[in-house]
């Protein structure tokens, strides 16, 4: 067995008892990497000499005694969304084709602190504006979208080139990929983590999060991102809590939510029955399910882009005016789009904002979390990113993926996708576990309790035997 | 007119993106006028009436500290 096909609690327990150098689990990074990269461009731009200079220097400091902690030595992959320091940061755009940044971003540079060693910087849809990362290929059938906007990051962690790979989420572009590439996606509470150097679609739904290959691969790193950070003015000044101990914790006495409308209207049977299989583990270990009528759900999704959009527009303004010709086609529509709506119907969506908060708060009175799907269907083909519903109609990718995601986003509660099963095709499928507001130790329980008791979490993409 | 029934205009639109100082050729604005409208209609809908004396949700907290 590679270094990299093993769980990163295991790799970071060899390299703590130097059974294994950082310099060997590196090297084992980048041989998956140039194994699978040529079938799935999951990345931007990757860093072999960084991070062989990163893991080397972690080898010394461990060797000297410096152990830092479980993410020691652990090679990470970065949304090109992230800026890092003296590395291309384009946001897989032309518009910031040749933009390096001088400093790193704030996660980035948390996860440095924690010893993380980068293997290269993965593609976003343009801009995060978008759900199927058109430049790259899907895991499991490179042929299928990975999701978005963090799609390389997904691809990165389910073909287990990276353990974790960072994302953001504005419309739910962490558990998007997550579900679609089979991984784990955590998108933490508004104001748990800093999006200092992270490029913004939109400041008030914008998330830093990981995606990873198994529930405590997430645990351990949105830890060590989380924090206050005086240049964020969303964080929120409150102690990080240990993410880890007590993750086994159990469901037992756990009441979970269970959705009777919205997460079950246009969702595809498969992703339907992987969600109920998901609630019906959880009963078995104890849990009370408990049927729930989500508030105001007929306002979510209006709610959702009449915010994003003009935020989005506001801050391409410039480039919208000077360079318009930069962006791909579809980005540009939409930030004309967005530019030409009205602030008063901004306004009123944030005005709404407030009672779907409001309504949350009191459906959350009655359970601990909700469980649901994370996306109403499999991954589509890349060179047809639509579903087709039973009634006729076609809806495109990126709206329809939206659709189960955004809520969080609207809200900001954080939300953990785990996988919860594979289609008849072979594609993965997602369940979503959303909290209380900075209650991430507690879906982090859940997430856990769901993958101790199935086979679907943690496997890693053949990719080759697909493209052969 | 009610949020409902809200259909943006190509004239409208065109009027609006030369107040927001955004170059949309006329062409351009044909090819992606069902785009601009339905996706301002959409927002739209987040503008109900009977929204009262709700105020914004405001998702930052500004601080010095």
């Amino acid at each position: 067995m590679e270094l990299y096909e093993l769980p990163l609690v295991e790799v970071a327990e060899k390299i703590r008892t130097k059974e294994v150098s950082p310099v060997e689990v590196t090297q084992s990074s980048l041989a998956r990497l140039e194994e699978v990269e040529p079938a799935l461009t999951a990345f931007v731009t990757t860093t072999p000499e960084l991070a062989l200079e990163q893991a080397k220097l972690a080898e010394q400091e461990i060797g000297e005694g410096k152990y830092r902690g479980p993410l020691h030595g652990i090679p990470l992959g970065v949304k090109d969304l992230y800026d890092t320091a003296g590395i291309k940061t384009t946001s897989s755009s032309a518009q910031r084709a040749n933009h390096v940044p001088s400093s790193d971003s704030a996660s980035v540079a948390r996860l440095y602190e924690a010893g993380m060693v980068l293997i290269g910087k993965t593609h976003t849809h343009e801009f995060a504006y978008g759900a199927t990362t058109p430049t790259t290929g899907n895991p499991w059938a490179p042929d299928h979208t990975p999701g978005g906007s963090s799609g390389g990051s997904g691809a990165a962690v389910g073909a287990g080139v990276v353990h974790v790979a960072l994302g953001s989420d504005t419309g739910g572009s962490i558990r998007i990929p997550a579900a679609l590439c089979g991984t784990v996606g955590l998108k933490p509470t508004f104001g748990r983590a800093s999006r200092v150097g992270v490029a913004s679609l939109s400041w008030s739904l914008d998330h830093v999060g990981p995606l990873s290959r198994n529930v405590i691969d997430a645990a351990l790193v949105m830890a060590a991102m989380s924090g206050y950070d005086r240049r964020d003015p969303a964080t929120v000044d409150l102690p990080v809590p240990d993410m880890v101990t007590g993750i086994d914790a159990g469901v037992a006495g756990k009441k979970i939510g269970i959705p009777t409308n919205y997460y079950t209207e246009r969702v595809d049977p498969e992703a339907a029955a992987a969600a109920r299989t998901a609630a019906l583990k959880l009963e078995e270990l104890g849990a009370e399910l408990i049927e729930v009528e989500i508030p105001m759900a007929e306002h979510v999704i209006s709610t959702e882009w009449a915010i994003m959009m003009p935020e989005a527009s506001a801050y391409h303004m410039d480039a919208l005016r000077n360079s318009p010709e930069k962006f791909t086609e579809e980005t540009r529509a939409l930030l004309e789009a967005g530019a030409a709506a009205l602030a008063t119907d901004y306004v009123n969506a944030l005005r709404l904002r407030t009672l779907i908060q409001a309504g949350w708060a009191e459906m959350f009175s009655a359970i601990d979390v909700l469980l649901a799907p994370t996306v109403v269907a499999a991954a589509t083909l890349r060179s047809d990113p639509f579903l087709r519903w039973p009634d006729g109609t076609v809806e495109g990718a990126t709206g329809a993926y939206v659709r189960l995601s955004a809520p969080a986003n609207i809200t900001g509660l954080p939300s953990l996708s785990v996988p919860a099963a594979f289609t008849s095709d072979g594609l993965p499928l997602g369940v979503q576990v959303i909290g209380r507001p900075f209650a991430e130790p507690e879906i982090l329980q859940v997430g856990y309790a769901l993958e101790q008791s199935t086979d679907v979490v943690g496997r890693i993409a053949p990719v080759m035997h697909r493209v052969a | 007119m009610s949020d409902s029934d809200f259909a943006a205009t190509e004239a409208g639109l065109a009027a609006v993106f030369a107040h927001a100082g955004v170059d949309i050729p006329p062409e351009r604005l044909a090819e992606n006028y069902e785009l601009f409208a339905s996706t301002l209609a959409l927002i739209r809908q987040a503008s109900p009436p009977g929204l009262g004396e709700t105020v914004p949700a405001v998702a930052f907290k500004a601080s010095w500290h």
